[in-house]
């Protein structure tokens, strides 16, 4: 740019010509400093990334998104300790099979062995989902284009949905083998309280960061709530709300909505800051 | 003059014309790492890195695009983003934003390079002391060449706030550079 051009323009940016020709000196030293072109390797790379998303985003039909979502469902199946897997089909496994005993021996009711071993399971895997020591990957994850509450999400829906299938078939195999127990009662006995422990603890794991305390806070509540069936002749100084009773359980699923949305804005957070730190 | 606009571009990548972007980012990639690299002090591989994220915003809100709306002041409205939230990022992790020792780029016989250089770090030294808000008005206006209403546009502040800021901005500079010499 020529020194008129300059000038007219320092008069602009100033409304003063005398300020603007004393100005002059300062640009030209300014323009001195060159900055070093790009390298072609740099802009070659550069285009290579942007044309591969400009691809995705041209493929980012229905399909792809689901195929994108069974990709990182696939993802935390590696993630998600085994031990959570194989402890919900033990657990779920010996609850039917207590509640078969039981009730081969006692009247059935809606309180079955099973509505209240169903929950607890389910709460338990839950609680290990999230925190540092289920997370040694941390950094890796932090590197992928899914966000952290993308990842929560889908090992919420991975445990969550392998202890309903289990709840469902032990539920499906004790309607089965007893006449007296219908099954759609018995699930909806269960799947409440289920849900509503396993977004409980799956908030305190996230607020807690500690998977154990999260577990000792759901199975306090959950035998406080139940102490009196458990044990005859126990009275609480207090009264408990009846989570399995079938009128509480339109608030214990209202409550599991607000428990998780919770759970994944905090944990989501709480990512983004260790992103930061990071 | 180019073939095709910015904005005729931009209107091909939001139909998924691999080529168009190829184009748009040769056409700017230098500029913008101009731009960022004097933001950043002279930190090349930062502002590399600023540059890629640029582009990479700009596509992920290419949808938001409209035609003809100019391309340019929004290119450099997403680079000025960028440069700021590294910045934030940096007084949050309480880190040195700039680098001490710059890498100046300067071009010639060894002996005008040493004058030269000695003369581009005193440059960059004085606009590295400059607030950032000063900074990025006096590298849009006197090296992207940009208009106020462009800028205004950019920064998204009146042209009364942006001539102000370059008023107060070249008078620290010229201040400091006839200081150190």
């Amino acid at each position: 740019m020529n020194d008129e051009k300059l000038l007219a323009k320092l008069s602009e940016d100033t409304d003063s010509p005398e300020e603007a020709a004393e100005l002059l000196p300062v640009i030209h030293k300014l323009q001195e400093w060159k900055a070093p072109p790009p390298l072609l390797l740099e802009t070659t790379r550069l285009t290579e990334v942007l044309g591969r998303l400009l691809k995705a985003r041209r493929n980012s039909t229905v399909s792809y998104r689901l195929y994108l979502g069974w990709l990182v469902l696939c993802s935390q199946l590696r993630v998600v300790q085994y031990e959570i897997w194989a402890a919900s089909f033990i657990v779920m496994g010996l609850g039917t099979l207590v509640t078969l005993g039981y009730s081969m021996s006692h009247a059935v009711d809606v309180t079955l062995p099973f509505v209240l071993i169903a929950p607890v399971a389910a709460a338990a895997g839950i609680a290990f989902l999230y925190g540092p020591s289920v997370d040694p990957a941390l950094e890796i994850e932090l590197t992928t284009p899914v966000s952290p509450r993308q990842v929560l999400v889908a090992r919420l829906v991975l445990v969550f949905g392998f202890d309903l299938i289990f709840g469902l078939m032990g539920s499906a195999v004790l309607s089965l083998l007893r006449t007296d127990i219908s099954f759609w009662p018995l699930v909806s006995a269960w799947l409440a309280p289920m849900t509503f422990l396993s977004s409980l603890a799956f908030l305190m794991t996230t607020l807690t960061l500690d998977p154990g305390l999260s577990l000792l806070a759901c199975l306090g509540l959950w035998i406080l709530e139940n102490l009196t069936r458990l044990v005859p002749g126990v009275r609480l100084p207090f009264s408990v709300p009846d989570l399995t009773a079938a009128t509480t359980r339109p608030w214990l699923w209202l409550l599991a909505v607000l428990l998780s949305c919770a759970a994944l804005w905090f944990g989501g957070s709480e990512e983004h800051w260790l992103r930061k730190q990071a | 003059m180019a073939l095709f606009s910015d904005e005729q571009l931009a209107l091909g990548i939001q139909h998924g014309r691999a080529d168009d972007l190829t184009l748009l980012v040769e056409r700017h990639h230098g500029p913008l790492l101009g731009f960022l690299y004097r933001m950043t002090g002279g930190d090349r591989a930062l502002a590399e890195d600023l540059v890629q994220e640029t582009f990479l915003r700009l596509l992920s809100k290419i949808d938001s695009y409209r035609y003809p709306r100019p391309l340019k002041p929004w290119l450099y409205a997403i680079a000025v983003n960028i440069a700021r939230d590294h910045y934030k990022q940096a007084e949050f992790r309480h880190t040195d934003s700039m680098p001490t020792q710059f890498e100046i780029s300067v071009a010639g016989t060894p002996e005008t390079e040493l004058v030269t250089n000695e003369e581009t770090q005193q440059v960059a030294t004085a606009m590295n002391n400059l607030p950032l808000l000063q900074r990025e008005v006096i590298l849009l206006r006197y090296f992207h060449e940009l208009s106020l209403d462009e800028i205004s546009q950019i920064l998204q502040v009146p042209v009364g706030t942006i001539k102000s800021r370059l008023s107060v901005g070249l008078q620290r500079l010229k201040e400091r550079l006839t200081a150190e010499r």
